[in-house]
């Protein structure tokens, strides 16, 4: 466990070395720029830690230069696949948002490359991390912004381990609402006390993508229509495919502007980690739901025991649904009979919704038609029905004996263990 | 070129050859000119056995859905204020008939008795004979004649300022029929809107507030829906006045929406021209200014001259001796010579002069403004169908889309709708604005628009004497069906 104090030891200890290297870099020596594509990178752990696996996205790959590992970090338009159906026009890194996973170990010399393709001038805040002030990346407070067009470095020394993340500190309200942000993971120097199977890495964000448009509206403060794990929403998320016994850890990173209570079925897990670092065991305690406020990040941990498909999602009913208006009428318990005949008249194809509620409504949106480049509000198909999720809703496959966390399909039930008919 | 064109024009242009006293007062020449112009008959009800086809006929032709030919067809057939205005031609005819007939001579007798003898009878017999007047017959005939052709010009003119009136009426009324059946929509969506919102109010998921505002909603479009109701009504009367029709004649009908534009718009050029040409209160007019200045010359060359007779007297005197001799009184123009008369006719002139220059001024302004606006409506309406009314089916159909992702509500939509349907009422109004530009065009330049309307019904061929042939034959009745 590293303190505060000795941080700041050490980290004085090699400024110089720092200082050397920034002048050294130029933009000819950034690595080359890499857009890792969804789920084509392995996890890139060692012998000493499992790598981190970015559901519906993947790690930056870095290369190793006079023992500084360095990372090209794009900023840039991007379009990005919410779900089939729905493509949203973003700002992104490296041709994604989030931008790819950056992956350390603890005492690696990072040095980063920023280079601005965005029409307006951007940095780069590393939100956790104890660096130099100057490293900091508010624009105008640690550095100057980084112009379009310009590349910049960045290079500190990584004196913790834990998740942390990255997004812009220059015109925030713009940036963030169009999906500039990654999850920055440093794995420890140490091995754990309990190692750790599966890691996965998920930001968590909001956005208003009006009903047929496609760019993220970034004026929008309160009212979002789109929950997000990792820019992408159910049915367009991965699944967390575990084998029965391994020990899970699932970072949450959240950047968006609610605090998300989520939810694992099925489980209890901990909080071990926040951004500020590890929390002892005495000061661990079991629950199922993890409040992942906003500007934080949540390490959770536990044993997938229970083998089945698992719902996991934020516990806030309207995350988990897409794009809803917020000042229809209520038609529950209104008894449309005769008025839907006449309105059907002047409206051909008028369907009455919502008198029973609207679980009858995922039918119905199939059917009909909507706005362009929109989800229907409830969506997604298991093996006995309709799901009536969007947004942040997953699940959490675990299963006996896999060799491979590729997607097993649906649970095979044991015969008799499954809720049944019987009136 | 067309044949009834060319009789046409030679009435009009050889008047002379209407011979005084035809049965048919001169109607011939206006059948025919209104066949040329209008594409249409119009008949003179005189107690003839033809008016039993003309009855049968309008009965026909109403048991259709009319067209705007059909409807002006029978107002011409039927319409008694037309048959009123014909009787003007045979008072006409009269008054040309009456200045070609010698004045009537005149003859006295004057018997006298002697107070002392000898007391034979004195008695004086006499015939006179106002000469002058049988001199002046051919001038005062001529002027007669102008007069009359005047008259012919200005019933037929009525006649085709009459279809003018008839084909707008149809016009706005085939379009109130229509936007009565577009309000209804709209108010069917209210009353939609606001069964929904009792249902909801029922069911504890409104406040009474909506309720009432979308109540307000709806008795709004019901009374905008009864507004186009009566308006279509008061159109439907006036076409009946138009059209002569009562009792079970008025049971017709009108297609449910106004005709389409033509593709093409008819040629506009040189309108004004035509017009000028076309014209046949400004001709009735320029006849005004010919017999005036007749009448003016008629007064100047006789001035010195206007009571001369010439007689013959026979008297027995009391002794019974004749004494016969041959009379003259002329007027002797000493203070008299007609200057007031002169002076009179010559403002009188000037006055008419001036007329059919304001009027040919007018007719001029008045083409003008009526081809800008047609082709300005007509502009608009394109405008209408290319973009405004598929711009609102649009919004009907992404509002739908809204709703059917839960996105807005039921209350939106029908909103859309009833918008769209009230987009689709101001076009109905601009269709129906075009054709009631259309028809005052027509009117305004004296003839129908065609293709090429700038030339083909303005060049008036040399005068043929055929004026005589159809007017003396049976009325001819279109055949069923070969309306234009
Ligand atoms: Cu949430």
């Amino acid at each position: 466990m590293i303190t505060r104090r000795d941080f700041v030891t050490t980290g004085l200890a090699v400024g110089g070395a720092t200082l050397v290297g920034l002048q050294r870099a130029s933009a000819q020596d950034a690595p080359p720029i890499v857009r890792p594509k969804s789920n084509e990178s392995p996890p890139q752990g060692d012998s000493s830690f499992t790598g981190v696996v970015t559901p519906n996205g993947a790690s930056l790959p870095h290369v190793m230069r006079d023992g500084v590992k360095e990372f090209h970090i794009v900023a840039e338009a991007c379009v990005r696949e919410f779900a089939p159906g729905m493509e949203v026009k973003c700002w992104g890194y490296n041709g994604q948002t989030p931008g790819p996973t950056i992956e350390c170990n603890e005492g690696d010399h990072v040095r980063l490359f920023v280079t601005n393709h965005l029409p307006e001038h951007t940095t780069i805040h590393w939100h956790g991390i104890f660096l130099p002030s100057g490293m900091d990346g508010v624009g105008g407070l640690n550095q100057p912004h980084i112009r379009p067009g310009e590349t910049y470095v960045y290079e500190f020394t990584l004196r913790q381990h834990g998740t942390f993340m990255y997004h812009p500190h220059a015109d925030e309200m713009v940036q963030m609402a169009v999906g500039m942000m990654g999850l920055f993971i440093v794995h420890p120097k140490h091995p754990r006390k309990n190692q750790i199977q599966r890691d996965f890495a998920i930001m968590l964000h909001n956005w208003q993508v009006n009903p047929g448009t496609y760019r993220p509206d970034p004026s929008i403060m309160v009212e979002f229509n789109m929950w997000t794990f990792n820019s992408r929403v159910f049915p367009g998320t991965d699944h967390l495919v575990v084998r029965t016994v391994d020990r899970v850890r699932i970072r949450f990173g959240n950047l968006s502007m609610w605090n998300h209570p989520i939810h694992v079925h099925g489980h209890a897990w901990k909080i071990v980690a926040t951004d500020g670092g590890e929390i002892q065991e005495a000061g661990q305690w079991p629950e199922t739901t993890v409040l992942v406020p906003v500007g934080s990040t949540r390490d959770v941990e536990f044993i997938a025991d229970a083998p089945g498909d698992w719902a996991l999602h934020c516990h806030m009913s309207h995350h988990t649904m897409n794009a809803m208006g917020h000042a229809i009428p209520n038609t529950l318990g209104v008894d449309q009979r005769g008025v839907a005949e006449k309105i059907r008249s002047l409206l051909p194809g008028y369907m009455a919704m919502g008198e029973s509620g609207m679980a009858e409504h995922q039918d119905h949106a199939m059917q009909m038609a909507g706005p362009k480049n929109t989800l229907p509000m409830m969506t997604g198909k298991g093996q006995f029905g309709n799901i009536e999720m969007g947004g942040m809703f997953t699940v959490l496959k675990v299963r006996d004996g896999i060799t491979s966390y590729e997607d097993p399909g649906w649970y095979a039930f044991p015969a008799g263990s499954v809720a049944r008919r019987v009136g | 070129m067309n044949p009834r064109l060319v009789l046409a024009v030679a009435c009009l242009v050889s008047l002379a050859g209407c011979a005084p006293m035809t049965k048919d007062r001169g109607f011939g020449c206006v059948r025919n000119v209104v066949a040329a112009r209008a594409g249409l008959d119009v008949h003179w009800n005189q107690g003839t056995p033809a008016e039993a086809q003309v009855a049968e006929r309008i009965r026909r032709v109403l048991s259709r859905s009319l067209a705007a030919d059909d409807v002006v067809q029978v107002a011409l057939l039927n319409n008694r204020r037309m048959q009123a205005s014909y009787a003007r031609l045979g008072i006409a005819q009269a008054d040309l008939v009456e200045a070609g007939l010698l004045e009537n001579p005149v003859f006295h007798v004057r018997p006298r008795w002697p107070d002392s003898p000898p007391t034979a009878t004195n008695i004086e017999l006499g015939v006179e004979w106002d000469f002058l007047q049988a001199l002046m017959i051919p001038a005062r005939k001529q002027l007669a004649g102008t007069r009359y052709e005047g008259v012919r010009l200005g019933v037929t003119h009525e006649v085709l300022t009459f279809v003018g009136q008839v084909r707008e009426a149809y016009y706005t009324l085939v379009a109130a029929e229509q936007l009565a059946n577009v309000m209804r929509v709209v108010a069917e969506a209210a009353e939609a809107s606001y069964e929904l919102a009792e249902r909801m109010s029922e069911a504890g998921n409104v406040p009474e507030l909506d309720l009432q505002n979308q109540r307000a909603l709806y008795e709004e479009a019901k009374l905008e829906y009864a507004r186009a109701r009566l308006e279509s009504l008061d159109a439907r009367e006036r076409l009946n006045a138009l059209m002569g029709l009562w009792g079970d004649q008025t049971a017709w009908s009108v297609p449910a929406q106004l005709p389409e534009m033509p593709a093409i718009e008819a040629s506009i050029v040189h309108l004004e021209s035509a017009a000028i040409a076309n014209r046949l209160d400004l001709m009735e007019a320029g006849r005004e200014v010919e017999a005036l200045s007749a009448a003016l010359g008629i007064t100047r060359n006789w001035r010195f001259l206007l009571f001369a007779r010439i007689g013959i007297d026979s008297e027995r005197d009391t002794s019974g001796q004749w004494l016969t001799g041959p009379e003259l009184q002329v007027e002797l123009p000493l203070f008299n010579q007609r200057q007031a008369d002169i002076a009179r006719l010559e403002a009188e002139l000037q006055a008419s002069e001036d007329r059919l220059t304001a009027l040919a001024i007018e007719i001029r302004s008045e083409v003008r403004a009526l081809r800008t606006r047609l082709l300005l409506t007509r502009q608009v309406v394109e405008r209408y169908q290319a973009v405004i009314v598929p711009t609102y089916q649009r919004i009907v159909q992404l509002s739908q889309e809204q709703y059917n992702f839960m996105l807005i509500g039921i209350f939106h939509v029908l909103e859309a709708r009833k918008e769209e349907m009230r987009t689709y009422r101001d076009y109905v109004n601009q269709v129906r604005d075009y054709w009631i530009t259309r028809a005052r065009l027509e009117r305004a330049i004296g003839a129908r628009l065609t293709e090429n309307a700038g030339s083909a019904d303005i060049n008036i061929p040399a005068a043929t004497d055929s004026d005589q042939g159809p007017a003396s034959q049976q009325i001819p009745l279109k055949p069923e069906g070969s309306d234009p």
